[in-house]
């Protein structure tokens, strides 16, 4: 088959990394920023299928600092060397993305790392959002923990969204308390439509008017839960006589997982499968059809689902290392113990009567309000300059 | 049934005479073509300037692009393949409705060593058939028609020749043209950014070279500065000049007003042009508040251009 062509009509960037810094310098010295205070902030990897990273990013010209994101670290070589630079790291795993064994792995952590250092040496500022303590489904755990354990040493901020991150890593590796930056998972408010009543979303979707809804939403894989949860549907029953629906929606890879979630599913009429892509105006309908939203993962350390149950007013069960992410609002989390996974029905039959009280989705829309993306991104850069 | 009549389906022994290099090579043939391919042989020798025309349709009323590939690849006398790019040595080609179809000209782009060629051509639309009428003979080059003609050819080795001759000449508005279609023929994102930066700098001309840069009160002390290298980084040949401008520009004025710099030396090889140009627009926005020299025996005009669309008189006209 022949290669694939890029059109640029396809909203391919036409831009490289090196245009994209002047045209981020020249955007800033037009929001009256000298030189001097100009800074870009180059991010790795950029993520275009989650806005995350541009809720994060929000504000940051209004900070003096131009968000953009770097495919290739030796795109980086090419930053017009009078503009001031820090690398902002995410998802540091993916170094293993192209990788088949272990000794690849080991060079590809070991050639990632030196790739750091002579950032470092160049003066360029390193920080790191932790966003797990350990990739979902890593195939190289060793490996993968000793190249945090090494990045964590070189990082000079190290963003944490989790008050309990640096607990939860510790048996794994350390985190130097000094470089920690604590700012929090911005809200979903207004990042996506939010106009359907419960009503409609239900008849939309086929779903009965009164029954229980609880939505277990995101990408179908193995740790997060999903297979263990409809496992137990009948005990989830047996607190609503039968009534409860799952609605389980998200991005399916083909495979043995996904047959495993398919044969729990096939034969229930209580599970409400929607496998694939889901729209941004599509994720008010499901949200806001649910009564609860199920986020039954094993492992993990922050959750947007989480924030985006939040933002739609609904409550969440969710284990208990997810907990202090939204300690805010009471009742907005009602946790369960990974290690029970039991304990999770009944922590969805005592979140669905919290479900039940108006003022709780009254309270956590405002939670959601006053931590949207604007007000963490305020927060965040806030931070970030004041340290620099 | 196909959609296409007049058309056949290939053949096994189709597929035998294409690798010895005899199918089609006498007789014109009108075939449908698989997703899979039709790998072609063809003796090139050492000669260049070989093409072939091909007529591609399929069924609906209009033409779709990007409907056929033809993939090149090369062996050189003893049979070893050689490597070559993908990207480099591929073309595509629209497939014509029925009845309104014309030849659409494939050059092959001899590689150093390349004896022998085989050509992949594969239909990469799904869903709909695709005929190709064709005499699978490799035909020598016969320059000469007319320009006017040629411009308006879905031949991409015969555009670009007419690009390089129109930049060549000066003539940057025919440029313009140019590229423009070849935007709307193969939506490449190459040929996009050189059309932004052609127009770009076709507009920094007419405007007098005007940035929006504010002017700056700027108080010289006794210093002197050596500006030996762009502090914007490189500009790529089809990098929009007018971004690289303003954004040295805004550098420049910070870095001189910082070190009220009375004198800036401008030195070095690296985008001589450029800076030089850079300078006089920053110094026109500080009020002539600095001076420029340069070292004598650098010949500026004569290191680089600041860019394709714009000629090196423009350019020193203004300075």
């Amino acid at each position: 088959m022949s290669a694939v062509m890029r059109h640029w009509d396809d909203g391919v960037d036409l831009r490289t990394f090196s245009e994209k810094c002047m045209d981020g310098f020249i955007g800033l010295s037009d929001a009256g920023f000298s030189a001097d205070e100009c800074e870009i902030l180059a991010y790795h990897p950029g993520v275009e299928n989650n806005p995350f990273q541009r809720m994060l990013y929000s504000r940051a010209m209004q900070f003096g600092m131009a968000p953009i994101a770097v495919k290739q670290l030796s795109e980086l070589e090419d930053v017009p060397s009078g503009i001031k630079l820090s690398v902002h790291f995410h998802w540091i795993h993916q170094v293993f993305s192209k990788i088949n064994t272990e000794i690849e792995a080991h060079d590809a952590a070991d050639k990632f790392l030196k790739n750091v250092e002579s950032l470092k040496d160049r003066g360029i500022r390193i920080v790191w959002t932790i966003h797990n303590v350990i990739s979902h489904g890593s195939q190289y755990e060793a490996i993968e923990l000793n190249l945090r354990m090494r990045f964590a040493e070189l990082a000079d901020i190290i963003h944490v969204m989790n008050p309990r991150t640096a607990a939860l890593c510790a048996p794994y590796y350390m985190l130097d308390s000094q470089k920690i930056l604590e700012v929090p998972h911005p809200s979903y408010a207004n990042v996506y439509g939010s106009y359907l009543s419960k009503a409609q979303a239900r008849l939309e979707l086929g779903l009965p008017p009164k029954q229980p809804v609880f939505l277990l939403f995101g990408s179908l894989m193995p740790q997060k839960g999903t297979r263990q949860f409809l496992q137990g549907m009948d005990e989830l029953q047996k607190y609503f006589g039968g009534e409860a629906i799952a609605l389980v929606a998200g991005k399916a890879r083909l495979g043995s997982f996904y047959e495993e979630v398919l044969k729990l599913s096939s034969p229930r009429i209580d599970v409400k499968l929607m496998a694939g892509h889901v729209d941004d105006q599509h994720i008010q309908m499901l949200f806001k059809a649910a009564d609860v939203v199920v986020c039954p993962y094993i492992k993990g350390l922050n959750s947007g689902v989480v924030m985006t149950a939040a933002s739609f007013g609904r409550p969440v069960v969710a284990p208990s290392f997810i907990k202090p992410t939204l300690r805010e609002v009471t009742d907005a989390i009602t946790e369960f113990d990974p290690a029970d996974f039991i304990s999770s029905y009944e922590a969805c039959a005592a979140a669905y009567e919290k479900s039940q009280n108006s003022n709780l989705e009254l309270e956590l829309l405002t939670w959601a309000e006053a931590n949207a993306a604007h007000a963490v991104s305020d927060k965040f850069f806030g931070e970030l300059k004041a340290r620099s | 049934m196909t959609e296409l009549p007049g058309y056949r389906a290939l053949r096994k022994r189709d597929f035998r005479a294409s690798r010895i290099g005899a199918f089609g090579s006498v007789k014109r043939q009108k075939v449908l073509l698989p997703r899979k391919g039709l790998s072609r042989s063809f003796f090139i020798g050492s000669a260049d300037n070989w093409f072939l025309d091909l007529e591609i349709v399929a069924g609906g009323r209009e033409a779709i692009r990007n409907a056929v590939s033809i993939e090149w690849s090369f062996t050189n006398s003893f049979g070893k393949p050689l490597e070559i790019g993908d990207q480099e040595y591929t073309d595509y080609l629209f497939a014509d409705p029925v009845g309104f179809s014309s030849p659409q000209r494939v050059w092959v782009k001899r590689p150093r060593d390349a004896v022998f060629a085989v050509a992949k051509i594969s239909r990469l639309i799904k869903g709909v058939d695709v005929g190709m009428s064709a005499k699978l003979k490799l035909q020598k080059s016969l320059l000469g028609s007319g320009e006017a003609k040629e411009r308006l050819s879905r031949d991409r080795a015969t555009l670009g020749k007419l690009l390089v001759q129109a930049t060549e000449e000066k003539r940057y508005c025919d440029a313009g043209d140019i590229l423009a279609r070849m935007v709307y023929l193969w939506r490449m994102p190459e040929d996009r950014r050189l059309l932004e930066a052609c127009i770009d700098a076709r507009k920094l001309i007419e405007q007098d070279f005007r940035l929006p840069v504010p002017k700056q009160s700027y108080k010289a002390g006794q210093c002197t500065w050596e500006y030996t290298q762009s502090l914007s980084g490189n500009l790529s040949a089809d990098g929009l000049l007018s971004r690289w401008l303003l954004s040295e520009v805004l550098l420049l004025i910070a870095n001189l007003k910082q070190q009220k710099i009375k004198t800036v030396v401008v030195k070095g090889n690296g985008l001589l042009l450029g800076r030089t140009l850079a300078l006089t627009l920053a110094q026109r926005a500080c009020n002539e508040a600095f001076e420029i020299t340069r070292e004598a025996d650098i010949p500026l005009l004569e290191v680089e251009q600041v860019s394709q669309f714009i000629s090196l008189e423009e350019v020193y006209s203004y300075l």
